[in-house]
């Protein structure tokens, strides 16, 4: 009884360093897809709780990383099925606000017209380039790990990132939220 | 929770519209992270028992049920059917070979029922 305490215990422990290791990744994997910071936590949960399910059955997880990534990956496609019988092709929650901060009415009210068109910018990239712009400045990863991550070279990370924000500087100097260099 | 990483190795623009865009992007995602960052929920035994059905309702219980019963059924029934066109009846097949074209030949009916009339008067 005493053994299975502790064990349990250890289990509880290495759940608990795991959520601390990776959940931040598996968040920013689904925010990338889909721009929907709540939704992304759910996903978490969702994974993370199915992680505990998979070890409580006995089944031995070799690469606990590998395994929550590709298991939040296929939920936000399944997401991404689902909503696309719900609502057509484009999920509403994309135009959404931003959070707002403690800010004057004003300075509040044009951050949020600034985030929103950066949000619509972001929205028209490919999920790649998000997933690359999520890593960078939402986790602020470096490029080692950010390729490691993605499994590509650093020279490649250095490229995505580069076209990525290009791409999106294109769009915000479209729209006029930014000036043209 | 641990915070996040704090090294910018990536080559950052300097000034202008890039840096203008970096620390946009920069405080776009600041905003859009959970803050502070939900702590890991452990889940219980119950939790994880919560929502699965108990094995008496669930879906597979119910069709083995409904196939076993329709197996039942369809046993009862052949053997009701066998009990009922036995060989050993004596209005099919139990009577001496011949004999049915004999009451034919003679006008009667070669299956009379029992207490008809032409049952009485072949008697």
């Amino acid at each position: 009884m005493k053994s299975g305490q502790s064990g349990t215990k250890q289990s509880h422990a290495d759940f608990e360093a795991l959520y601390k290791r990776h959940s931040r990744e598996v968040w920013a994997l689904v925010y990338a897809r889909w721009l929907n910071a709540d939704l992304a936590m759910d996903i978490v949960q969702e994974t993370y709780l199915r992680f505990w399910k998979q070890s409580e059955s006995g089944e031995q997880i070799v690469n606990p990383r590998a395994w929550l990534l590709r298991v939040a990956r296929n939920l936000a496609e399944d997401h991404g099925k689902s909503s696309f019988r719900r609502n057509g092709t484009h999920p509403p929650e994309i135009m959404n606000g931003v959070r707002a901060q403690v800010a004057t009415p004003l300075e509040q009210m044009e951050r949020e017209e600034t985030f929103a068109r950066l949000r619509g910018a972001l929205a028209r990239l490919s999920p790649s380039d998000r997933e690359v712009l999520t890593y960078r400045y939402a986790l602020d990863y470096e490029a080692e790990r950010i390729a490691d991550l993605l499994s590509v070279s650093i020279t490649a990370v250095h490229m995505r990132l580069s076209r990525a924000r290009q791409r999106l500087g294109e769009h915000l100097t479209a729209e006029g939220v930014i000036q043209a260099s | 929770m641990t915070s996040p990483q704090t090294q910018s190795p990536v080559p950052a623009p300097s000034c202008g519209p890039d840096q203008e865009l970096d620390q946009m992007l920069r405080r776009f995602f600041e905003g859009e992270m959970p803050t502070p960052w939900p702590v890991a929920q452990l889940p219980t035994t119950d939790l994880l028992n919560v929502g699965r059905p108990p094995r008496w309702r669930s879906g597979r219980y119910f069709s083995m049920l409904a196939l076993a019963a329709s197996l039942l059924l369809i046993l009862a029934g052949q053997l009701l059917l066998s009990r009922f066109y036995s060989p050993r009846d004596p209005l099919i097949g139990g009577d001496a070979p011949g004999q049915n074209e004999a009451r034919r030949r003679d006008g009667l009916h070669p299956f009379p029922g029992p207490g008809t009339a032409l049952s009485r008067d072949h008697k």
